[in-house]
């Protein structure tokens, strides 16, 4: 076993090697102004950082926007999710393949499809961001799904209830004192996805929104054409706001599972 | 009127009929066992009782109150359940208290009962902690002072020793039984375990089928089983066609089968003169040791008996030895089902 521990090694140093790689290569890019075939030819260090933070004010705001625009989504869904799984789990079991079923439809219909879809339907009778907002809680149901049915489940929900039932405690004190505080890992994990998810995306927006609502993705994608360093530091800002939101939940999530 | 009354109770999962007409009773501050195989409808009478189900037919007293309809939150019953089911987010301290809590006690007075309970099941100086930062054992003596502390009609415990290793079980055994005894809280426990059964309980329901097979207190249960089944279930009996026996022994019984205990059987390299005894030739097919316990299997021919004797260094027999076995006629049981 030993012997082998060093093949471990070499193989997470491989794959860490292969993800930070490009991470790297872009931090690079935005220290240096010009390069010559791999190499960086001159270094300008802080000077697209420091562009980027006070001569782009409308990237900022796209970052916030995307940030708005996931809150929403997330939040509706979350919401739905919780109270059907829960109704699901308690009073009507067979509800739960239903749930399941409608959250796979995302896998099938992909969102450039969806969207269009939806376009089609809906355009002139319901506002834009209203549709953009309906389009990213069905996209991201499939995330939302699964982590909070694996959450009801492992918390063995049914027994909890029974348990606070026989105390004297009411369904709803219950579900808020003892069964909301057990799921928020699960709901927090989901939600990073499904956040990352819409943070990420270009095509739903470009297609339900145009340019009328300008996220970071597509405010990148400008930027891009201009082919400037500018952009490397961009992408980095994202890199770090979703690292940092991820480090954020993942300590929720262990402050959870040491108080669970 | 008994202190719990259960009178004609029928309950159906859909085409299943898992309770078929049951009626007993259980005194106040007394320790009833319902004991019997998974699936024997054990559980779902203790439920019932809870109010966690339904019945679909029959009546439940409670206290002199009949409990039928009555919610779960206000039968004034106390459930430990096999997996434990405390809750996750709360401390040790905030999992006792929870109960108090609804029932908008003075926090003096929550303090005060919380510290008691958990001195009494041993763990005061667990009351910060978290439920994943104890021992299944630990859990399980917290689960059962939240089941105690709002002082409940009545405890009920389903099967909360089974997921429990086994030298911790026996302990807790005692442990429950002590504080049970000292409160003189009437408690229903549920069981698949007979030799839990046998310790804890001042009576025993043996169920079967969603029916009662036999009821007594424990000693009569184990000398006595009525039928086949509780004689299979209880005692590790060593059950024979009576004919094929009696053919053997020199003996005629009325009943179709017998149970007799192996504890009971003498066993000889010798011939064995006993008046009055079953005595049988066989050889011995293998050995088990049980610690001060050796349990020789012995073949007769036409059935095998199982014979327990206290370890004795000068009387081993091999496989393959030829032996002589005898019970007396008083320890043979006829069955009647």
């Amino acid at each position: 076993m030993k012997e082998r521990k060093w093949f471990y090694h070499l193989i997470l140093l491989l794959v860490g090697f292969i993800l930070l790689f490009p991470v790297a290569v872009l931090l690079i890019n935005s220290f240096s102004k010009s390069w010559i075939e791999l190499v960086p030819e001159e270094f300008v260090y802080l000077d697209y950082w420091k562009s980027l933070v006070t001569e782009n004010p409308e990237f900022w705001a796209s970052v916030l926007r995307s940030v708005s625009i996931a809150v929403f989504p997330i939040l509706i869904s979350g919401v739905c999710l919780v109270m059907a799984m829960y109704a699901a789990i308690l009073y009507f079991p067979w509800l739960d393949a239903v749930i399941q079923a409608i959250s796979m439809i995302p896998y099938t219909l992909r969102g450039v499809v969806l969207s269009i879809s939806v376009l089609t339907l809906y355009a002139g009778v319901i506002n834009r961001m209203v549709m953009l907002v309906c389009v990213y809680c069905v996209v991201i149901l499939p995330f939302m799904y699964r982590g909070i049915r694996n959450n009801l489940y492992a918390i063995n929900v049914r027994q909890l209830i029974e348990a606070a039932e026989l105390l004297g405690a009411g369904g709803l004190y219950t579900f808020f004192r003892i069964i909301v505080p057990n799921m928020l890992s699960g709901i927090l994990v989901s939600s990073l996805l499904a956040f990352g998810s819409i943070f990420t995306d270009y095509a739903v927006i470009k297609i339900i929104a145009g340019s009328r609502y300008m996220t970071a993705q597509a405010e990148i994608n400008q930027m891009q054409h201009d082919g400037s360093p500018l952009t490397s530091a961009a992408l980095i800002a994202m890199f770090a706001m979703t690292m940092m939101i991820s480090v954020v939940s993942y300590s929720v999530q262990n402050r959870g599972k040491k108080q669970a | 009127m008994s202190y719990i009354c259960f009178e004609h109770v029928n309950k159906f999962f859909g085409e299943n009929h898992v309770l078929k007409d049951i009626s007993l009773s259980v005194e106040q501050g007394e320790l009833v066992t319902f004991l019997g195989p998974s699936g024997c409808g054990k559980s779902t009478l203790l439920r019932c009782l809870s109010g966690l189900e339904t019945v679909t037919d029959g009546k439940i007293f409670l206290d002199g109150k009949d409990v039928t309809d009555v919610e779960p939150k206000k039968r004034g019953v106390g459930m430990v359940f096999q997996q434990y089911s405390l809750f996750p987010n709360l401390t040790v301290g905030q999992n006792v208290a929870f109960g108090l809590k609804i029932q908008k006690r003075p926090k003096q007075e929550i303090a005060e009962k919380v510290r008691h309970m958990l001195e009494i099941v041993g763990l005061a100086e667990k009351t910060g902690q978290y439920p994943n930062q104890l021992s299944g054992g630990q859990q399980q003596r917290v689960a059962l002072a939240r089941a105690l502390v709002t002082e409940p009609k009545v405890l009920l415990l389903d099967e909360p020793l089974s997921a429990i290793d086994a030298l911790l079980r026996r302990n807790l055994q005692v442990e429950i039984r002590r504080i049970q005894k000292e409160m003189g809280i009437t408690t229903l426990f549920v069981t698949h375990d007979q030799d839990e059964a046998m310790v804890m309980s001042d009576r025993i329901y043996l169920f079967n089928v969603g029916t009662i097979e036999q009821a007594g207190v424990p000693v009569e249960l184990y000398t006595r089983p009525r039928t086949k089944f509780a004689a299979a279930f209880i005692g590790h009996y060593n059950i024979v066609d009576a004919a094929v026996f009696g053919k053997q022994a020199g003996m005629e019984f009325a009943a179709k089968d017998l149970a007799i205990r192996p504890e009971v059987f003498e066993i000889s390299s010798s011939p064995i003169e006993r008046e009055g005894a079953a005595v049988l030739k066989g050889t011995v097919l293998y050995y088990l040791s049980h610690g001060n316990i050796m349990r020789y299997t012995v073949d007769c021919g036409e059935f095998q008996i199982d014979v327990d004797i206290l370890f004795d260094s000068t009387l081993l027999f091999d496989s393959g030895t030829p032996v002589y076995i005898a019970a007396g006629r008083e320890n043979i049981l006829e069955l009647g089902g």
